[in-house]
């Protein structure tokens, strides 16, 4: 029995909001396995628009990352009863979500159609030039809302490898721990320093000519 | 401090894992032009990825709970997983085969046996001498 209602919506008021997203999660899905018809749903609205970016981010297709998104959280749906609550459901989820965006990768490297491998050869050839603005007097903040500075940016997370991308966002936009980064990409701690400084070193060298 | 020193702590330090090496990179980083690019090219570069976060569809919630209840019909319906299907038809394949092949096997075992032959055995009444099958 799926404990929703169509009229539902997902976000649940700010104020209560936690302090500690795992440690609500626990709470949550205790109520859920209790019967709480609206536990689940809270759940998700913890975690769905941070796990949209995290698989954005990795394969570079929002309608896709939204698929993805749903298919995670129907995964989790399916295996909650047999979650470990001595782990942390943040780092069980997005490991979820890790193997859907690498299955996804993997997939699309088999039968290419777009996105990231043809933005990359689409690309590869072109030096990145610096970003013309056209308001030179502009205040530096201003110019990173400029759009072509973003799609410059975001194509250069793209030109990363798979495990440097996936690092760096989780390190970066996501605020993981590198015990959580490593348990998500199943390696060990020194692997994520490793490519994590490599990732950082590799997003700067390429970006840097854009910003001068 | 070398630039290449710099760069190969600067993760660890830019995570504050290295607070003892902090006052040294920072006085490297203050007199270093090229690892000051480097550091705000980064820095600029995160901010601009923070400030272009996707946001989902007005309709991802009804998708999911639709998504939810037909996994959860599923779930309940008997499942037969393709594995299983094919492993089904494996092992009737199998079984048809075996038993287009028994008679054959039969056939191939009785011409393996050497013919009976029989061969006299002599009395010394009548009827003197009898064939009987030798074994």
């Amino acid at each position: 029995m799926v404990a929703f209602s169509s009229t539902a919506r997902w976000q649940l008021p700010p104020s209560i909001a936690p302090a500690d997203p795992n440690a609500e999660a626990a709470e949550l899905i205790l109520a859920h396995l209790a019967g709480d018809p609206t536990a689940f749903r809270s759940l998700v609205s913890r975690f769905q628009g941070r796990l949209l970016n995290f698989i954005y981010r990795m394969i570079g297709d929002r309608e896709r990352a939204e698929d993805l998104v749903q298919e995670a959280f129907v995964r989790v749906h399916r295996h909650l009863h047999r979650f470990d609550p001595a782990r942390k459901f943040s780092t069980w989820v997005y490991t979820i979500a890790s193997n859907l965006a690498k299955n996804e990768l993997r997939n699309r490297s088999r039968s290419p159609l777009v996105l990231f491998s043809s933005l990359r050869d689409k690309f590869r050839d072109e030096p990145l030039v610096p970003v013309q603005y056209e308001d030179t007097h502009s205040r530096a903040d201003d110019m990173f809302h400029d759009r072509d500075l973003r799609e410059l940016v975001e194509l250069t997370v793209s030109r990363l490898s798979p495990r440097h991308r996936e690092v760096f966002v989780l390190r970066e936009l996501e605020g993981k721990s590198y015990e959580e980064i490593a348990e998500v990409m199943n390696c060990n701690i020194g692997t994520v320093k490793s490519r994590l400084n490599r990732a950082r070193q590799s997003f700067a060298s390429l970006i840097g000519p854009s910003l001068d | 401090m070398h630039c290449q020193e710099f760069l190969r702590h600067y993760s660890a330090w830019r995570d504050g894992l290295e607070p003892g090496r902090a006052f040294e990179m920072e006085q490297h980083l203050d007199r270093c032009l090229e690892c000051q690019a480097h550091h705000e090219a980064l820095h600029h570069g995160v901010t601009v990825l923070f400030q272009s976060e996707v946001e989902l569809s007005p309709d991802f919630a009804d998708r999911l709970e639709q998504r939810l209840r037909h996994a959860a019909v599923e779930h309940q319906a008997p499942h037969v997983s393709p594995l299983a299907v094919t492993a089904m038809a494996v092992l009737g394949a199998l079984i048809v085969a075996l038993a287009v092949r028994r008679p054959a096997v039969a056939i191939v075992a009785a011409e393996a046996q050497p013919p009976v032959v029989a061969h006299p055995v002599s009395f010394a009444a009548p009827p003197f001498v009898v064939f009987t099958p030798r074994l």
